[in-house]
């Protein structure tokens, strides 16, 4: 069971919300912006986290499920939730891409929010891994949003855009406290009709960090993710994987924040990082699994689980500590 | 393949003649071997393999610049020399100096057989040494091969260049270039959108722009049979020069701006055949967090530290270099692997005529006391010179007992 909000909500559509922990814990206290939405209204039970209550959460029930098989070894449940995959600093990135192109099972309707590369760069990839995205896109299973296309489309656009769609990136040239266009892309793209075809929807954000350099305030940003989870999450009873990048002795303290309150929403944080001795040829990092149990049962560790993997051209191999070929 | 073999004489297998229609090849490049990628060559040999091959088509390389911008010049010079000697069109935008002179002073290109003699003195010098002596205590390793200081390039792919030497005009007039002089630019209403950007930076994405889909480099222009490949070169982006205050205090009033053109750029360059290449002030940004988005923005960024006035100038250890290079960032581009190289230790160096990138490698020892202990101390002296304790470190170099 996923208690929806952390904390005590009041209304929800039209007027904003208000989530607040009436013991003054460590949960969210603040204003949501009023975006005019209408989400089926629930009534909120206390945060799951310190008070140990579990009430459900009104009309919307949500259930783990299931989840298809994750790139590494060992049963992993991938529940209805926030998966946070957060990239530190290492000499071989660990493919985020891989990671987020096997989260969608076959079926699922994706909903790919690019920022930093281009579709052919995923899509030779995703070839690489035996995803076809150019089919996927054509049958409508994937909708794909090219940042850097849609940044140049508003930067030297001429005014001939269509009303109703208006530019996800609309918050460069805007207010860069409202991610809305780009939250009405996800709505759409997610909830459109004949989307009841395919399975649960799964929303890839590749690169939250990106949108902080661009303007984007992290209050904006947390809003943003906020309203993805509840309506992908709650609403449409899918996932949401997050990209962030982050390191140890980062000075950037916005991209901190955002990183921080996405690891305490998260059900699943996969946390990439290099090796703390180094580089090495064999072992290109090591990737933290953690589970968040303790969200859904208060009074119980978070499971943590450590691989190491190495980078393959058309592969990630996945293996325990101290079984690298390096040694063995 | 067959091309391999056809200096020696023709091999059985034969590629079939018009077997798939060849792209017409743009002068200059070579596709990549592990993704496929059209590269260009950065002007610099030793770099390209520290790159993975050289600059791909549709990235941009970052260099922050070392403390007083000579060595990181030299790289944009070679940049630019090595586009004129491969036929590409030239973007060069500066705040500082003029783009006509910037091109009047690129170095001349090293001619094919000069620049074999220069290098091939080198090797054969060593070479004969090896033949006269053989190994005699440590014959066990006779056979191992040499160490190699440079990375050596496995096909001819850059041009070597004389710094000592400008290049000639008419090699200059025979590319079309296109300059970005800020401070004789015309200030007139920007007909993009500016999203809050500085002034300048607009300008350069507007002019930019106009000379990718004027030039045809976009692809935008079907009747175009012949593509080019355009370079573009930015020099000093972030310093005071174009505006920006991100060098000037702590807390700047525009923090985004510098990151939110580089986010234009990379999707102007996404798009069209062209590769860039910018130098970044980076030690005089005082906000850290500015250089890691900037960073993560970037394909390739390559960091300067040079010696000068530093106290490693005078340290043993670094004496045959002029200098250390950071390698922050490779891209991967269309896989999930990137040519990393092995070696993440390295320096440069400024010949009489040549810049080259080496692996660090420690000097021979030919102190009176060769021992292990000396070299011990010497790299602990290293350590302590460069956190300042000068003093310490010259008791440390000679034990007394």
């Amino acid at each position: 069971m996923l208690s929806g909000l952390k904390g005590n909500s009041e209304r929800w559509a039209g007027g904003g919300l208000r989530a607040s922990c009436p013991q003054n814990c460590h949960c969210l206290s603040r204003d949501f912006p009023a975006w005019k939405y209408s989400f089926t209204s629930w009534k909120e039970g206390s945060c799951g986290k310190c008070h140990g209550e579990q009430k459900s959460s009104g009309k919307v029930k949500i259930e783990s499920r299931e989840g298809s098989a994750w790139a590494c070894q060992g049963p992993c449940r991938q529940p209805c939730g926030l998966a946070a995959v957060v990239g530190g600093l290492c000499y071989q990135h660990c493919p985020v891409e891989l990671l987020t192109c096997l989260s969608s099972p076959a079926g699922c309707k994706v909903c790919f929010v690019a920022l930093l590369q281009s579709f052919s760069h995923y899509s030779i990839v995703a070839q690489k891994l035996g995803v076809n995205l150019t089919a996927a896109k054509e049958r409508g299973q994937l909708v794909f949003l090219e940042g850097l296309k849609s940044c140049l489309d508003l930067v030297f656009g001429e005014e001939e855009e269509q009303p109703g769609q208006p530019n996800p990136l609309l918050f460069l040239s805007e207010s860069p406290s409202d991610l809305r266009a780009l939250f009405d892309l996800v709505r759409v793209s997610l909830s459109a009709a004949g989307s009841q075809a395919w399975a649960g929807p799964v929303l890839l954000l590749d690169d939250l960090s990106v949108l902080l350099g661009l303007g984007a305030t992290p209050v904006a940003l947390l809003d943003f993710i906020h309203y993805c989870r509840a309506l992908v999450c709650c609403q449409l009873k899918g996932n949401v994987v997050v990209l962030v990048h982050s390191s140890e002795d980062s000075e950037d303290e916005e991209n901190e924040l955002v990183v921080n309150s996405l690891c305490h929403h998260s059900d699943l944080i996969l946390w990439a990082e290099g090796l703390a001795t180094g580089f090495c040829k064999d072992v290109h990092g090591q990737l933290k699994i953690i589970q968040r149990v303790s969200l859904q049962q208060a009074g119980q560790q978070d499971l943590v689980q450590l691989y190491q993997y190495k980078i393959q051209d058309r592969n990630v191999t996945f293996f325990a500590r101290g079984l690298s070929a390096a040694v063995l | 393949m067959a091309a391999a073999g056809g200096a020696r004489g023709r091999t059985s297998f034969q590629r079939r003649a018009g077997a798939g229609a060849r792209p017409a090849a743009l002068p200059g490049t070579r596709p990549a071997l592990r993704h496929g990628q059209l590269l260009l060559s950065s002007g610099l040999p030793s770099l390209d393999c520290v790159l993975g091959g050289g600059v791909a088509v549709g990235t941009l390389l970052l260099i922050e610049e070392d403390k007083y911008g000579l060595y990181s010049n030299l790289l944009f010079k070679y940049f630019l020399a090595e586009g004129i000697v491969c036929g590409h069109d030239l973007f060069v935008a500066s705040a500082k100096e003029h783009p006509d002179n910037i091109l009047k002073e690129l170095p001349a290109p090293l001619l094919d057989d000069t620049c074999g003699k220069e290098l091939g003195d080198e090797a054969a010098a060593v070479k004969s040494e090896d033949v006269q002596d053989s190994m005699k205590i440590a014959w066990r390793y006779q056979n191992l091969p040499k160490m190699e200081a440079s990375p050596t390039p496995y096909t001819k792919f850059g041009h070597y260049y004389d710094i000592s030497k400008k290049m000639s005009p008419e090699l200059i007039q025979s590319i079309k270039w296109h300059s970005f002089y800020l401070h004789e630019e015309p200030s007139s209403p920007p007909k993009m959108k500016t999203c809050n950007m500085n002034g300048a930076y607009v300008r350069l994405l507007q002019s930019l722009q106009r000379i990718i889909s004027q030039g045809g480099f976009d692809g935008s222009d079907p009747q175009k049979k012949q593509k080019n490949v355009l370079r573009i070169g930015i020099q000093g982006l972030g310093s005071p020069l174009w505006g920006d205050d991100i060098c000037c205090s702590d807390t700047p009033e525009d923090v985004h701006s510098l990151t939110k053109f580089l986010y234009v750029l990379r999707g102007l360059l996404r798009k069209s055949l062209s590769a860039c290449i910018i130098t970044v002030p980076a030690h005089l940004i005082q906000n850290k967090a500015i250089m890691e988005r900037v960073t993560n923005l970037s394909d390739m960024v390559v960091g300067l530290e040079s010696f000068i006035g530093s106290e490693r100038e005078t340290n043993p250890l670094y004496k045959d270099y002029h200098g250390l290079v950071h390698v922050h960032q490779i891209p991967r581009l269309n896989s999930l692997i990137c040519d990393v190289s092995d070696t993440k230790d390295l320096a440069f160096r400024l010949k009489r005529k040549l810049f080259t990138i080496e692996r660090l490698h420690l000097p021979p020892d030919l102190s009176d006391t060769v021992s292990r202990a000396s070299k011990q101390e010497l790299a602990g002296s290293a350590k302590l010179l460069s956190s300042g304790c000068a003093a310490m470190a010259i008791g440390k170099r000679h034990l007394d007992f």
